[in-house]
């Protein structure tokens, strides 16, 4: 009787003495088979890895990403809206035959700045693609809100809206960040992020703004906005990553 | 997967026994043997942490490699970044390539590998060793099934020639 043989014998006996031992400790077949050894065929790394990932799953809960989503689109809705009563609607009531396409460019920019988030935060990276496209055609529907609204001001006069966009998107972007903090750099959906967060900017401005040239909001309105986007890229990159899921 | 989501451990246990090993491998051949294990818990810390992200249905495997990539990628640009913060640490001109010196026919690949541009490697890890089609990986990259081709076919003409002159030294 060889060995392997005695210790399956003895093993099935529940009888395993000194010698099984001392030949299963040296023998890589057999040494699975003891029970006290089983634990100690996974490296060691392995074993403190799945330690500190158990604690980490007692200690944390569950995070749906929908629930980040929605209070992403709540905190772009409540600024966006608090920013329009701020600066005041003068652009809506300069012209009644302009609001139909006030109101149209309006609600297009009210889903960007909520319903754009929830596309970019999802899992799935081609909703955010085709978020990012869809955004990227924006500045055509300012400048098609803005005919018929032609009251042109000069370089110093329209630095105000470029400045009110920045300032009115700084805390929907800081929360942006801090989102995107929880996931794996990528490029872009930091950008869709940023654009539907920046967007609470341009929505203010929107019924507010008397220059509908469309010098003036390309220059002004949409260059900030996509600006912002360009940054919160740069920023997000500097930023340590808590999660490297996608 | 499902049960792990909601907080189960042993559903989470299960999980790293059967992948953990593996992953470990891959990590190792992408980041090297001294970073594979921190790689590998900020991978699995990673998806306990944000496994609210996780699309119920979607497979698993996938999934946690996906993550894996991102965090090995995460790991080399710090780990560059560390090197390189200090001037004076700068090498005058650029190291030639290590000699493949050991015999070890699993270990002359590895060292092969490291020599390659992340993104090949990466293609070749999950394609040759890890049993990924060029499509899965494309998804899981976050990149065309073409762009994952393009990044194998170069990174296997890289690797026979390294291979070759390996055979080739004396």
């Amino acid at each position: 009787m060889n060995a392997h043989q005695r210790l399956l014998d003895h093993l099935s006996a529940d009888a395993l003495d000194e010698a099984d031992r001392s030949h299963a400790a040296g023998c890589p077949e057999c040494r699975p088979l003891l029970p006290d050894q089983r634990e100690s065929t996974a490296p060691p790394s392995l074993e403190a890895i799945h330690a500190r990932s158990l604690e980490a799953l007692r200690t944390t809960s569950v995070r749906p990403w929908r629930r980040d989503a929605w209070l992403l689109a709540g905190l772009n809705a409540v600024v966006a809206v608090g920013a329009t009563a701020v600066l005041g609607g003068a652009r809506w009531r300069a012209s009644t035959e302009a609001r139909p396409r006030l109101a149209l460019v309006g609600v297009l920019l009210f889903g960007t700045l909520t319903l754009g988030g929830m596309a970019a935060l999802a899992p799935r990276r081609r909703h955010s693609l085709l978020f990012l496209v869809l955004a990227l055609l924006l500045p055509l529907g300012l400048i098609f809100s803005g005919q018929g609204l032609m009251s042109p001001l000069s370089a110093m006069q329209a630095l105000p809206c470029a400045l009110n966009i920045i300032l009115i998107a700084l805390l929907p972007l800081a929360a942006t960040l801090l989102l995107l903090r929880r996931m794996a750099f990528d490029g872009r959906r930091t950008a869709a992020l940023a654009l539907a967060s920046g967007a609470t900017g341009l929505f203010g401005l929107h019924w507010h703004c008397m220059d509908g040239t469309a010098l003036h909001l390309l220059g002004f309105h949409a260059l900030p906005w996509l600006s912002l986007a360009a940054v919160a890229v740069a920023l997000r990159r500097l930023l340590p990553t808590q999660s490297h899921v996608p | 997967m499902e049960r792990f989501v909601h907080g189960e451990e042993s559903a989470f246990s299960e999980l790293f026994a059967r992948h953990a090993p593996r992953l470990h491998g891959a990590l190792r051949r992408i980041v090297g043997p001294a970073a594979a294990d921190d790689v590998l818990q900020s991978t699995f810390l990673s998806i306990v942490r944000a496994r609210g992200r996780y699309e119920a249905g979607a497979p698993f495997r996938p999934w946690l490699y996906a993550v894996g990539i991102n965090a090995a990628r995460d790991h080399l640009r710090r780990h560059r970044h560390e090197e390189l913060q200090d001037p004076a640490d700068l090498p005058e001109r650029v190291a030639e390539p290590e000699p493949l010196a050991d015999p070890g026919l699993s270990r002359v690949v590895e060292q092969a590998l490291a020599q390659l541009p992340n993104n090949q490697r990466e293609a070749i890890v999950l394609h040759r060793f890890e049993g990924f089609s060029f499509r899965e990986i494309g998804a899981l990259l976050g990149v065309s099934e073409t762009a994952v081709k393009v990044r194998a076919h170069r990174g296997y003409e890289r690797l026979r020639v390294l291979l070759a002159a390996h055979r080739e030294a004396p």
